[in-house]
């Protein structure tokens, strides 16, 4: 059982890959049929039992006794952790199909945008057959010749690598450095001195920046070390020391606080999924 | 920590928590419904509403950037109750999702939420969009709709990371009011730079509560606020503790009681 969920090498065992595939989309129908025929009153009580059963394997994990880091559950992580995989592969197809769905209809309608919609499509198809290519027959030949009087090779992997790479990975980075503007334009709104609050913080945020540059420990660089117990004391005032008093002493304790908060709400919410006790919104809906 | 047995304290500490939490949620449902204070932060989203629907624009939502975790999870619930106030006054809603399992939920969410408003005619399946797995490329797609579609008002709650000020700021620059929470503690400066109003902490968790008065949710807070205390307890133990041990290392006539403190320290510490 341990090995059933563990990733199977499809040029190793092209049977059992398959063979996986089949089983696991006949178990989903399964489960899907057997919830379908199952009363609508039973169904919540069928969802609790089996989120109730997911968690708490999680919960026993962690509260049995360990040696060494490790307890007899611990063997089964990554088969729980390949199962939730596994379920939540099935919802991509229903993120494609939303998707395509969204922007086949456009293009058919030639609503305004269209053109990006198809666009979008093109890219959808041709990411999706050359991942499939790149995957299962990386190195067969699409072209070869020359092309501007230089010798080229081009297969499968090498068109995924120039999608990927070249596109993907370089268009992610460019929204990336964007962000850079937008941090300047917020800091500009957020540090202009309108009221005691805005004041306050733009003056630690001035210490801080300084605190953190060359240029900003220079100003205060005559105050002494505090290398001995005569001086320590004028040494809080430089500039770096007053920064890191307001990082370690100021903040520090105020973001703790707030995680407090957070970590508390994310227990109950847990919690109230865990044994179903979640009511309003989409968990009082009929199933 | 990854065990129990690393640290039998926390532990039960974690434990005792969750049964106050669990016994809260149960009082609460059998009729004692507590009441809670008012967050400023969501009598905005009324405005927000109010300001959508005189523009005759509509309302943006981005129920952050992962998986259909716990944040999420209160992030839809957030949502799918303004959406209700949105179907009410029969406007219309655009929900950006960045993951296929979110996306199915929030499908039925903000469904749920025009039929519980009697507007399931307002309702398209095309209001909810799944853009793209991809964090920048998701940015960039919202980005690019908020640009177009010129949403009113702007609700981002869930879990962000780095691409938050880039929603944020391309609310802020075509003018729409924007309502921002996060678990994520790292971006809520950015939210608070660039949104209008935020919500800080735990009451990102307890929106939903005020929102809806919801019994469940309601007791949920005050177990919260017990837990809250528990905690608070200990800190202020744990600095008075740490006061005496170091006041000890200058007194002599402290050194026993800052020898016992210490070991009582070191083993909560362990």
């Amino acid at each position: 059982m341990k090995h059933f969920f563990q990733p199977i090498n499809f040029h190793e065992h092209p049977g059992a890959f398959y063979g996986h595939i089949v089983l696991g989309l006949a178990v989903m129908f399964g489960v899907l049929g057997i919830l379908q025929a199952v009363p609508r009153q039973y169904r919540k009580w069928i969802i609790a039992v089996f989120t109730f059963l997911g968690g708490l394997f999680y919960v026993a994990e962690f509260f049995l006794p360990a040696h060494s880091g490790k307890n007899s559950l611990n063997k089964y992580d990554d088969v729980v952790a390949n199962i939730f995989v596994v379920v939540g592969a099935y919802a991509i197809g229903l993120g494609v199909i939303s998707l395509l769905q969204l922007h086949v209809r456009k293009v058919v309608r030639t609503a305004p945008g269209w053109g990006n919609s198809a666009a979008l499509i093109i890219s959808f198809l041709g990411m999706t057959v050359f991942g499939l290519l790149n995957e299962y027959a990386p190195h067969s030949l699409l072209f070869h010749g020359r092309l501007f009087s230089q010798g080229i090779r081009v297969t499968n992997s090498s068109v995924f690598d120039f999608l990927f790479t070249g596109g993907i990975a370089n268009f992610g980075s460019a929204i990336f450095s964007m962000i850079a503007f937008f941090i300047a334009s917020a800091a500009y709104r957020a540090f202009r001195v309108r009221s005691l609050e805005s004041s306050l913080l733009m003056t630690a945020a001035l210490i801080i920046m300084l605190g953190s540059v060359g240029f900003g420990t220079i100003l205060t660089n005559w105050l002494p070390l505090g290398n001995d117990p005569k001086s320590e004391f004028w040494a809080n005032f430089r500039i770096e020391n007053i920064a890191q008093w307001l990082l370690l002493q100021v903040n520090t304790p105020a973001q703790r606080g707030i995680l407090f908060g957070i970590t508390l709400g994310e227990l109950a919410m847990a919690l109230r999924l865990w044994l179903s006790l979640e009511r309003g919104s989409y968990f009082d809906k009929e199933v | 920590m990854l065990h129990a047995s690393d640290n039998y304290w926390v532990s039960g500490l974690v434990v005792l928590i969750s049964l106050i939490i669990v016994l809260n949620v149960v009082i609460a449902q059998q009729g004692r419904v507590p009441n809670i204070r008012r967050i400023p932060g969501l009598n905005a989203i009324d405005e927000a509403i109010g300001r959508a629907t005189e523009m005759g624009r509509p309302a943006l939502m981005i129920p952050g950037i992962t998986g259909l975790g716990v944040g999420t999870l209160a992030g839809l619930s957030i949502l799918g109750n303004i959406a209700q106030s949105i179907a009410r006054f029969g406007n219309k809603v655009i929900l950006l999702s960045c993951d296929p399992i979110v996306t199915g939920v929030a499908e039925e969410t903000i469904r749920d939420a025009y039929t519980n408003a009697g507007r399931q005619d307002l309702y398209h399946d095309e209001d909810v969009r799944y853009l793209t797995s991809e964090q920048f490329a998701f940015a960039a797609g919202a980005a690019g709709i908020m640009n177009r579609e010129k949403p009113a008002a702007s609700f981002l709650f869930g879990d962000f990371f780095a691409e938050s000020l880039i929603f944020a700021e391309t609310g802020q620059q075509i003018g729409a009011i924007q309502i921002a929470g996060t678990p994520q503690t790292e971006q809520i400066p950015f939210f608070l730079a660039a949104c209008d109003y935020v919500i800080i902490g735990e009451e990102y968790y307890a929106a939903s509560a005020y929102i809806t008065r919801n019994p469940t949710y309601l007791g949920s807070i005050v177990g919260q606020d017990f837990a809250k205390l528990i905690l608070i307890s200990i800190v202020l133990l744990g600095v008075i503790g740490a006061s005496i041990v170091q006041f000890g290392h200058y007194h002599a006539g402290f050194g026993h009681i800052s020898v016992e403190l210490q070991k009582l320290l070191d083993l909560l510490k362990a």
